[in-house]
């Protein structure tokens, strides 16, 4: 489901808005992926290339 | 703090010297650890800080860690004459057959250094039994990605458990029982954890790359391009013709700038990244709640992100 949402999410400019000011439902993503999902539109937003973690 | 790595790579060089009596065989393992300690050895840094968060006391935290270096030495050697793309590295600029004798050569110096390396008669028996079981469990995720045969993303994440998760978690317990400690299932789980997250972000990466090392030019399938595949726009039906080869390499050499704005576009890229995030997280829930290991959670924290080396 996290999949469908994320879809839907870069297709629509206004459901993203809603989502990363927390005005969206996140139907069917559990509280996991939707902690994930916030953290990494925040980053996005505040244009960080990505979550701190590098492993390679 | 102090930089584990010199004695780490010490001990690597040394058990080569003692066990590989032949000169060539010493002189070519040789030239494979040096490459090997031009990077940064978070495997047996793994090991160290968690024979130290479970009370281990003395050297032979780095001469086990050497062991488990060895050991992921010897499977990046494998693992490169497998895929043929890695082209600078030297094992790969050496006949074929001495390179795989040398990783072999390693495997078996692996065992030996932690027999070694580890205090006492029961954990010696517990590490090389902690290291054949881990080992066989990454040996099997890894013939599973070679055939590159995962149709849905439960089948790629329980391939990447496997290989990638057991080598963490290899690397993590070492460190618990070489202190004398038993099997800790919450290291256990964070383990893999790490070893998830850690590999799509490796899958990221080679997502974004258009050289012999790029998933999507290779037809191999990763969270990420199967994401890529399941996508039913017509625009992009083209990605899952390629990797049904309907489309030919010549075919799709043009597209890079298009490929690259389609992971952008079709939120492969955010997937990939919530993803790993959400494995990571768990990871530090997990960390979070033992409170055996409370005093050492900013420093595991900070070694597994990289900012400092133990």
């Amino acid at each position: 489901m996290l999949k469908e949402t994320i879809r839907q999410l870069v297709s629509s400019t206004e459901k993203m808005s809603m989502t990363m000011g927390g005005q969206m439902q996140l139907a069917g993503v559990s509280a996991a992926e939707q902690k994930a999902l916030l953290g990494e539109l925040k980053n996005k937003n505040e244009k960080n290339s990505g979550y701190a973690f590098l492993w390679n | 703090m102090k930089d584990c790595n010199p004695l780490i790579g010490q001990h690597m060089q040394q058990l080569a010297q003692r066990y590989f009596t032949a000169g060539p065989l010493a002189r070519f393992a040789e030239r494979y650890i040096k490459d090997k300690l031009n990077e940064s050895l978070r495997f047996g840094q793994l090991t160290v800080i968690h024979y130290r968060m479970f009370g281990g006391q003395g050297d032979s935290a780095y001469k086990v860690a050497a062991a488990v270096e060895l050991f992921i030495l010897a499977s990046d050697i494998l693992d490169d004459l497998q895929d043929q793309d890695a082209p600078g590295k030297p094992w790969m600029q050496d006949p074929l057959p001495i390179a795989l004798h040398v990783a072999t050569a390693l495997l078996t110096l692996s065992q030996q250094a932690m027999l070694d390396g580890a205090a006492g008669t029961e954990t010696k028996i517990g590490l090389v039994a902690l290291m054949n079981d881990r080992l066989l469990r990454s040996a099997n995720g890894q013939m599973l990605d070679i055939l590159n045969e995962m149709q849905d993303e439960q089948a790629y994440l329980e391939v990447i458990k496997q290989k990638s998760g057991s080598l963490l978690q290899f690397a993590c317990m070492a460190g618990v029982m070489a202190a004398g400690l038993p099997w800790n299932d919450t290291v256990a789980e964070y383990a893999i954890e790490i070893g998830i997250a850690a590999q799509i972000q490796n899958d990221l990466r080679d997502l974004l790359r258009w050289d012999e090392k790029s998933d999507f030019l290779q037809r191999k399938r990763t969270l990420l391009t199967l994401y890529l595949i399941e996508g039913e726009a017509e625009e992009d039906q083209w990605i899952k013709h390629y990797f049904e080869c309907r489309l030919s390499t010549e075919d799709v050499a043009m597209k890079r700038d298009l490929f690259f704005e389609t992971c952008e576009r079709t939120g492969a890229i955010l997937y990939g990244s919530v993803m790993s995030r959400m494995h990571y997280n768990r990871f530090e829930e997990l960390v979070d709640s033992f409170e055996q290991i409370s005093a050492w959670k900013s420093t595991l924290l900070d070694l597994v992100n990289d900012k400092v080396r133990y």
